[in-house]
């Protein structure tokens, strides 16, 4: 039976599982571990949740670490993008912090008061699409206006999500949106902070992004970057034209060539389909 | 394999209780080894991987309740149809070619008129005989389909894609399995076995030409409201309450759960009531 309305929640290569996740409205959620599948409830998604979060704690056992308050978009980031870096994390302390002592990551490390964030809600025109949002269909400034909301309803920390910054120094690892929301609200308030100490203790690039050649480093990072993006959009292309042309099914090439060529009646058909 | 360091914590999947277990590994380039297992079941991985399934099962129940909450007390509201009614034209379009389609023996029902365009499903074992003798009419030209997968749309479980050709200036789109838009993008799925078979043991006639049977016609309009529009217009709840009797039927309910599961019953409860501006919201809240 084919459910039209499933979402894909996450889906990712892990060692050698592949592992997705689906939303199926009106069955249950489904976990697939390659070709293995298991349904669960609400209720089971919950009571799994928990019981992985204690099995985490237990696992790495870091004083003042409890897996369970860390926002989930943080711990994957941690142990998917920065190489499962808690296994180097060491302890986790309680600290107070000036906002305007804060540093927030970017191009460039800056100031609080004067990053993007901070700058789209004082209805400053920077742009903070870069910045991408957390969940599924969500915009960078639904992400903005959501954080807000949620500091004036319920203050900081909510639910003990705390914002984080690595060692002693104040740069912000997580809860940039929740640092700005606060400066915009209250002001240069003192905040507590989570502090994570790692060993070793400088997280990855941070030495050099930090240093005089940070902005040097970051554009050829970027740079970098477009060309790899620019490389498979080409690659992609050349194997469409490939399977088009090698099948001898130059037609079809023909036809969306025309197709592309004659926007004006695509658009047509589309805005009746469209239509309701 | 692996001699066991101490258990972590016991965890339940639906009725099964497993217990996670740390293991030592059989050499110093594995590192320690997860276990999930009980006497029946085991699932092994790195300690790494187990971290990072972990972090992704629990960021998926961090989706899911983000979707959820976002859709709750969201209100798609109701639009103003725009669509204007089929004339003369589209009416001689539909004879012409059913007409087509008849002499060449070829099951085809009518889905959908409107001004401008004419919706059929016809038979997908003859779809290439259909090709040729729509192809052999010199007032019927081939289009492409702006939903084709050469506009990156996908069409899963094997659907066929969809067809559009142009006569005396009027569309013509062809199905070959009663559609569905998937909630994932662009994606396109056919609906249930048991529809598509209803789509041909069943139709009614009308006006010389075969068409959809009703509760055919009802589970294919209320899915593509939900899933394609996004929206009731009026012209879909003057639909709507004028199939009110069709709602009690036990084979329209039977299907409908082929498609809205269990949240079927709320469904027609809701269109019983008249809230129509509630149902998208509420179904993609629901879980």
């Amino acid at each position: 039976m084919s459910n039209p309305a499933v979402t894909k929640l996450q889906r990712k290569k892990i060692g050698r599982y592949e592992v997705w996740l689906d939303d199926n409205i009106g069955e249950r959620m489904h976990l697939h571990i390659n070709r293995f599948r298991v349904d669960l409830d609400y209720p089971e998604m919950e009571q799994l949740c928990s019981d992985i979060c204690a099995a985490m704690n237990e696992l790495l056992q870091i004083p003042g670490l409890d897996i369970s308050k860390l926002d989930p978009v943080f711990l994957e980031h941690v142990l998917c993008t920065e190489r499962c870096r808690l296994y180097d994390l060491k302890k986790v302390c309680d600290d107070e912090v000036k906002l305007s002592e804060l540093w927030v990551e970017g191009e460039r490390i800056k100031k609080l008061d004067k990053s993007v964030f901070f700058k789209e809600l004082s209805g400053d025109a920077a742009s903070i699409k870069e910045k991408g949002s957390d969940h599924i269909d969500q915009t960078p400034a639904e992400r903005m206006q959501e954080c807000l909301k949620s500091v004036r309803e319920n203050g900081y920390p909510w639910n003990e999500q705390y914002i984080i910054v690595y060692g002693d120094n104040n740069i912000i690892k997580d809860g940039q949106h929740r640092a700005a929301c606060l400066l915009k609200e209250k002001g240069d308030i003192t905040v507590p902070v989570k502090r994570y100490y790692y060993d070793p203790y400088i997280p990855q690039n941070e030495k050099i992004r930090s240093s005089i050649l940070g902005p040097l480093y970051m554009k050829f990072y970027r740079f970098a970057d477009k060309t790899n993006s620019l490389k498979i959009t080409l690659k992609a292309i050349c194997s469409g034209l490939r399977k088009l042309i090698g099948k001898k099914n130059l037609k079809k090439a023909v036809s969306a060539v025309y197709c592309l060529v004659n926007k004006k009646e695509v658009n047509r058909m589309r805005t009746l389909l469209d239509e309701v | 394999m692996g001699e066991l360091l101490r258990n972590l914590h016991p965890v339940t999947l639906g009725k099964e209780e497993l217990m996670i277990e740390l293991n030592a590994g059989g050499n110093k380039k594995t590192g320690r080894i997860i276990h999930i297992q009980n006497k029946d079941f085991r699932l092994e991985m790195r300690e790494k991987d187990f971290l990072r399934l972990s972090a992704t099962i629990l960021r998926a129940k961090s989706e899911m309740d983000y979707i959820k909450s976002r859709e709750k007390g969201k209100k798609y509201g109701i639009s103003k149809s725009s669509i204007a009614a089929a004339g003369d034209a589209e009416e001689n379009v539909i004879k012409h070619v059913a007409d087509i389609l008849d002499k060449n023996g070829v099951e085809y029902r009518l889905v959908e008129k409107r001004e401008g365009l004419v919706t059929l499903i016809a038979d997908p074992k003859k779809k290439k005989q259909i090709r040729k003798v729509l192809k052999k009419d010199r007032k019927i030209h081939k289009k492409i389909h702006p939903d084709s997968p050469l506009f990156g749309y996908r069409y899963l479980y094997k659907m066929e894609p969809f067809e559009m050709y142009r006569l005396n200036g009027i569309y013509l789109q062809i199905y070959y399995r009663l559609p569905c838009l998937s909630l994932t993008e662009k994606t396109w799925i056919p609906l249930d076995r048991a529809i598509q078979e209803r789509v041909w043991s069943c139709s009614g006639k009308a006006e010389g030409y075969n068409m959809l049977d009703e509760i055919s016609l009802y589970i294919y309009r209320l899915c593509k409201v939900i899933f394609k529009q996004k929206t009731f217009s009026d012209a879909d709840i003057a639909f709507f309450e004028e199939n009110r009797k069709l709602k009690d039927e036990a084979e329209l309910k039977r299907l409908l759960e082929k498609v809205f599961f269990s949240y079927t019953d709320r469904l027609l409860s809701m269109i019983d009531e008249g809230k129509y501006e509630e149902i998208i919201a509420d179904y993609l809240a629901y879980y």
